[in-house]
């Protein structure tokens, strides 16, 4: 059971060293391989790594989500990142949420799920708690409500950047780039319910990618 | 009677998060259906001032369940909340996760692997332009939308450098009384 973590985080351009442990591990020695890649990765650095994506997601979390998993730790590859994040919209759950779960319980277990949750709102629900209690006092400043404004004016640009980012970095294909756009107009254009656009696209959009892949 | 809105409230919590598809924006109107009009325990400007509130805090979308909850029954609400909303799709999203790890062997996944991101990369644009109309009223707010995605589209440099930048320009612009956002 163990073993399929193991296997898998190979799979997932791990850093060279971890790489090289990895293979050294007989694929047999499925406790072992376990703790090899739970030993790169442990729940501290999950913690961690999503508590600063709670902190500094503002606006949304999406973006600074893929900044810290892609950019900075470099757990996964772009082509990963974009897939989980793909299977994760379609789960119930926030998108970037539901990616800390599963690499948590893919690096380090149920524990580790946790702790990459954990993290992830830990700050910002005692900034949320803090900012209730003095809200009314500050809300009205003028100068509080312009920075808000702004940083929200900036948070629906980035969520855009981002997309634009992934869809170059992948290489999308006309084919692939077709369906990203029928989804953005159907949503943002239509205001077509979310859940009827993923119903519709998502098993229409792999289908059209293994029918393009067979020719 | 406060036991029994916490029991309700946590068990509505529970159900809904297992429909939260796409997070929070998904199950506001039927928290709100229930929290304001059926069980009439928030006011409709309650609700709106949390969801207002959530915005301007850090973190995930959903957390605007955790100050309802916060809301409804104090620091419990908050807590039981909280939990409720989390703990179903993490449990799910773990499961997929194992299943999803189990299928990387299979001869078809890279195929699948390439078929899954294009219609998330579309409504990760579009949830950025729904939430711009909302947010953006002018040509100044309406630069530091374009001016933060192409910094987010083109600079591997961390995102809150472009946030911090864009509320750092609108106290300016409004100091210089170039132009206010926080009126509109």
């Amino acid at each position: 059971m163990r073993g399929v973590w193991s296997l898998d985080s190979s799979n997932l351009s791990p850093k060279p060293a971890q790489l090289e442990q990895v293979s050294a591990q007989p694929a047999t020695d499925t406790l072992e391989a376990a703790n090899v890649s739970c030993a790169n990765i442990t729940s501290a650095d999950l913690f961690w790594t999503f508590l600063q994506v709670g902190l500094y997601g503002f606006g949304g979390i999406a973006a600074i989500g893929r900044h810290m998993i892609v950019e900075r730790r470099k757990w996964l590859n772009e082509q990963d990142y974009a897939a989980l994040l793909g299977l994760c919209q379609i789960l119930p759950g926030g998108n970037v949420l539901n990616v800390a779960a599963i690499l948590g319980d893919r690096y380090c277990g149920p524990a580790g799920a946790f702790w990459a949750v954990a993290g992830l709102f830990a700050m910002p629900l005692l900034i949320l708690v803090a900012i209730a209690g003095i809200y009314d006092q500050i809300a009205d400043l003028p100068d509080v409500q312009a920075a808000i404004a702004g940083a929200a004016a900036a948070a629906s640009g980035l969520l855009i950047g981002t997309s634009v980012k992934m869809m170059r970095a992948l290489k999308l294909r006309l084919l692939a780039l077709t369906f990203a756009l029928i989804a953005f107009l159907a949503v943002a254009i239509f205001r077509l319910p979310l859940v009827w656009t993923l119903a519709v696209l998502m098993p229409l959009c792999l289908a059209a990618t293994f029918w393009e892949r067979r020719r | 009677m406060m036991e029994t809105l916490l029991f309700r409230f946590t068990l509505l919590c529970l159900g809904l998060s297992l429909i939260s598809v796409g997070g929070a924006p998904s199950i506001l109107p039927e928290m709100h259906r229930q929290l304001v009009d059926n069980w009439g325990v928030i006011t409709d400007r309650t609700f709106a001032e949390s969801l207002a509130l959530a915005q301007a805090a850090p973190g995930p979308n959903i957390m605007v369940i955790s100050l309802l909850g916060w809301r409804v029954a104090g620091l419990w609400g908050l807590i039981l909340a909280s939990i409720g909303i989390i703990l179903p799709t993490t449990v799910l999203a773990v499961g997929a996760g194992r299943v999803y790890a189990r299928l990387m062997s299979a001869a078809w996944f890279p195929t699948f692997k390439v078929g899954l991101p294009p219609v998330v990369l579309g409504l990760l644009a579009a949830s950025g332009v729904l939430t711009a109309t909302l947010s953006v009223h002018n040509w100044f707010g309406a630069s530091l939308t374009g001016g933060a995605a192409l910094f987010a589209a083109f600079s591997r440099r961390n995102p809150v450098i472009a946030l911090l930048s864009a509320a750092a320009l609108a106290v300016l612009a409004r100091q210089i009384g170039l132009i206010d956002l926080s009126q509109h």
